[in-house]
C-alpha cells in the first residue's frame, strides 16, 4: 500500500512542476466561467478542459474531480486573506483584530459565490466527498491565522505558551470559529454582509472570554491544589 | 590425530564487519539496513520541492511580504512563488520532513528536562550542581522552541503528561536522596546523547543523498564532474548549519551534565543499576512517543 502511494506522492518536482501549472488554470477557468452554466458538476470541468484544447480524458488527471477546483478556489482564498493580511500588517494591534482581519478577506473572496447562491452546493459536494482534504485546508488557514496573531503576545509568553496545549487550542478556536461564520454567511441578507461581520466579532469575543475562563480555573485548580497539599502535610505532622 | 584431515577455512565473519583484509575493508551490509528515509517513521522526508524551505542554513525571511510581485504568471495567486517560506499555506507540500520531527522531540526532551530539574529543585533547594543544570537546560528550551516557532512546528501533544511526569520524577529522586537525583540525570543524559548523535548522523545523511540528486542532475546537465562534485561538498557543509551546530551544542552540554551528575557521587545511590536502566528505557520510550504524536 506505501509504494502505490510513494510513487503517487513522489513525482520528480520538475515533473509535477507542469502538471500543477496546467491544472491551476484549468481550476481557474472553470471557476469563473463554466459553474455558471453546469453548476458544481465534472461537466464545468469537461468544459474547461475543451477549452484548454485538450482531450476530455485529461479528467482523468483530477481524482476528485469538481471537488480537487472547488478546494483550489478554498486555497486561494487562503492565500489572498494572507498576502492581503501581510499589506496591512502595520496597522494591526491586537490578536483579536488579526483574526477578524484574516477571516474576513477569507470570507469576502468567497462572497461572490455565497450571494450567487450556489456556494451551498459546492460545500455540500466537498462534505460528500473529499472532507478531510478540506478540513486539513483549513487547518493550514487556522495555523497561518494563530502565527501571525502570535505576533501580539508578549515576548515571555510566546516562549512559554508555545509548548502548552495552547497551540491545539487556538488553532481549534480559529477554525470553529470560521466554520459557524461561514454557515451564517449562507444566510446572511444584509447590506454587504454587515451582519456576518458583527457575527464574526462576537465569535472572536466569545473565544477569548473562554480563553480568560479557563486561565481563571487554572487558578482556581492550583489554589486548591496548594490549598489540599498544605492540609495533607498538616494532618500527617 | 583427529585435525590431521581438516581443511583450513578462511576466519568468517559472523558480525557486520568483513575479516581485516585491504581488499575487504568495508562494511559487508550497508551501515543502515534500509535506505533512511524508509528507516525514519515518516518515511517521506524528501521535500518534493528543489529548495526545501528550511534545508539551507539560511532561514527564509517571512512569506506574503515577498510575494507581491507575480505579475509574471498570467495566474492569479500562483503558488510557486512561496516556496521559500515556512507557511504551510504557502509551501503546503503533503510530505513532511523527518526535520520537523527531529526538532519536535528536541523540544519535548528539553522541557523534560527542565521540568524535571525544577522538581529536584523544590526538594533539593541550594544545590549548586541542580542549579547549573537547570540554567542550561533552560537555554536549550529557549533554543529549540525559537528554531521550531520559526519553522510553525507543531508540539508534541504528550506535553502535559512529560510536565507532570517529569516534576513527580523529579521530586520523587530528590526525595530518595542526592545520590538518586544524580542518577536520573546521569541516565538521561546517556540516553540524550545517543539521541543527538543519531539525529546528526541523519541529518548528514540526509544531506547526502540530497546534494547526490542535485550533483547527478547537473552531471546530466552537461556540468564538469569535478565541479559537480565540489560544489555538492560545499551544500552538504551549509546543510542545515544552524540546526546542526544547536544539536552539538547541546549534547556537549548534557555529556557535561553527565560528568556533574558522575563527580556528584550518583554510582553510590542505592539500586543503581535498576535505577539507571529503568530511567533509560522511560526516556527511550519517551522519545519514542513523542516523535510521533
Amino acid at each position: 500500500r506505501k509504494c502505490i502511494r510513494f510513487t503517487n506522492l513522489c513525482r520528480h518536482y520538475s515533473v509535477r512542476k507542469g502538471t500543477d501549472e496546467l491544472k491551476q488554470k484549468i481550476y481557474r477557468t472553470t471557476m469563473d466561467k463554466y459553474v455558471y452554466e453546469h453548476g458544481f458538476t465534472n461537466n464545468a470541468l469537461r468544459a474547461a478542459i475543451e477549452e484548454e484544447r485538450l482531450s476530455t480524458m485529461a479528467i482523468g488527471m483530477f481524482e476528485d474531480g469538481i471537488n480537487q477546483a472547488i478546494l483550489a478556489h478554498m486555497e486561494e482564498a487562503s492565500i489572498y486573506a494572507a498576502k492581503k493580511y501581510a499589506s496591512e500588517k502595520q496597522s494591526m494591534t491586537s490578536g483579536k483584530q488579526v483574526v477578524m482581519a484574516m477571516i474576513k478577506y477569507k470570507l469576502e473572496y468567497q462572497a461572490g459565490f455565497i450571494k450567487a447562491n450556489m456556494w451551498k452546493q459546492a460545500m455540500g459536494s466537498i462534505m460528500l466527498q473529499s472532507k478531510s482534504k478540506a478540513i486539513e485546508s483549513l487547518q493550514r488557514f487556522a495555523d497561518e491565522v494563530a502565527h501571525e496573531a502570535d505576533a501580539f503576545e508578549t515576548p515571555e509568553s510566546q516562549m512559554v505558551n508555545y509548548h502548552k496545549v495552547d497551540w491545539y487550542a487556538k488553532r481549534m478556536g480559529v477554525s470553529m470559529v470560521y466554520a459557524a461564520t461561514e454557515l451564517y454567511m449562507l444566510t446572511d441578507t444584509s447590506e454587504n454582509f454587515e451582519d456576518t461581520w458583527a457575527f464574526l466579532n462576537d465569535q472572536v469575543d466569545a473565544c477569548v472570554s473562554l480563553k480568560a475562563f479557563g486561565e481563571e480555573a487554572k487558578m482556581v485548580m492550583d489554589m486548591g491544589t496548594f490549598m489540599a497539599t498544605t492540609y495533607l502535610s498538616n494532618k500527617v505532622q | 590425530n583427529t585435525m590431521s584431515g581438516h581443511i583450513f577455512h578462511k576466519p568468517t565473519s559472523r558480525f557486520l564487519h568483513s575479516t581485516a583484509s585491504p581488499s575487504r575493508c568495508h562494511l559487508r551490509q550497508p551501515l543502515y539496513s534500509t535506505p533512511i528515509y524508509f528507516q525514519h517513521h515518516s518515511f517521506e522526508w524528501r521535500n518534493l520541492h528543489p529548495h526545501g524551505p528550511y534545508f539551507y542554513s539560511t532561514l527564509p525571511s517571512s512569506s506574503a511580504a515577498k510575494a507581491g510581485s507575480s505579475g509574471s504568471s498570467p495566474q492569479r495567486q500562483s503558488l510557486s512563488n512561496h516556496h521559500l517560506t515556512t507557511s504551510k499555506l504557502f509551501n503546503h507540500s503533503r510530505l513532511r520532513s523527518a526535520i520537523e520531527s527531529m526538532i519536535r522531540v528536541n523540544q519535548a526532551g528539553e522541557q523534560g528536562a527542565v521540568v524535571i530539574s525544577q522538581g529536584q529543585q523544590y526538594m533539593l533547594p541550594r544545590d549548586a550542581a541542580i542549579e547549573e543544570i537547570l540554567s542550561q537546560e533552560r537555554d536549550h528550551l529557549r533554543d529549540f522552541t525559537r528554531v521550531a516557532r520559526e519553522r510553525r512546528i507543531r508540539p508534541t501533544v504528550m506535553t502535559p503528561v512529560w510536565h507532570v511526569a517529569g516534576y513527580g520524577l523529579g521530586m520523587v529522586s530528590a526525595a530518595l536522596g542526592r545520590a538518586t537525583a544524580m542518577v536520573v540525570h546521569e541516565a538521561v543524559e546517556d540516553v540524550i546523547a545517543d539521541h543527538y548523535n543519531e539525529q546528526l548522523r541523519v541529518i548528514h545523511e540526509m544531506a547526502r543523498e540530497i546534494t547526490r540528486d542535485e550533483m547527478e542532475k547537473d552531471i546530466d546537465n552537461g556540468k564538469d564532474e569535478q565541479d559537480a562534485l565540489r560544489e555538492s561538498f560545499e551544500k552538504q557543509k551549509v546543510f542545515e548549519k544552524e540546526l546542526r551546530t544547536l544539536i552539538a551544542k547541546c549534547r556537549d552540554e548534557e555529556m557535561h551534565h553527565k560528568e556533574i551528575a558522575v563527580e556528584n557521587d550518583s554510582q553510590r545511590a542505592p539500586m543503581y543499576n535498576v535505577l539507571y536502566h529503568g530511567i533509560s528505557t522511560g526516556c527511550k520510550t519517551a522519545i519514542w512517543i513523542s516523535k510521533r504524536f
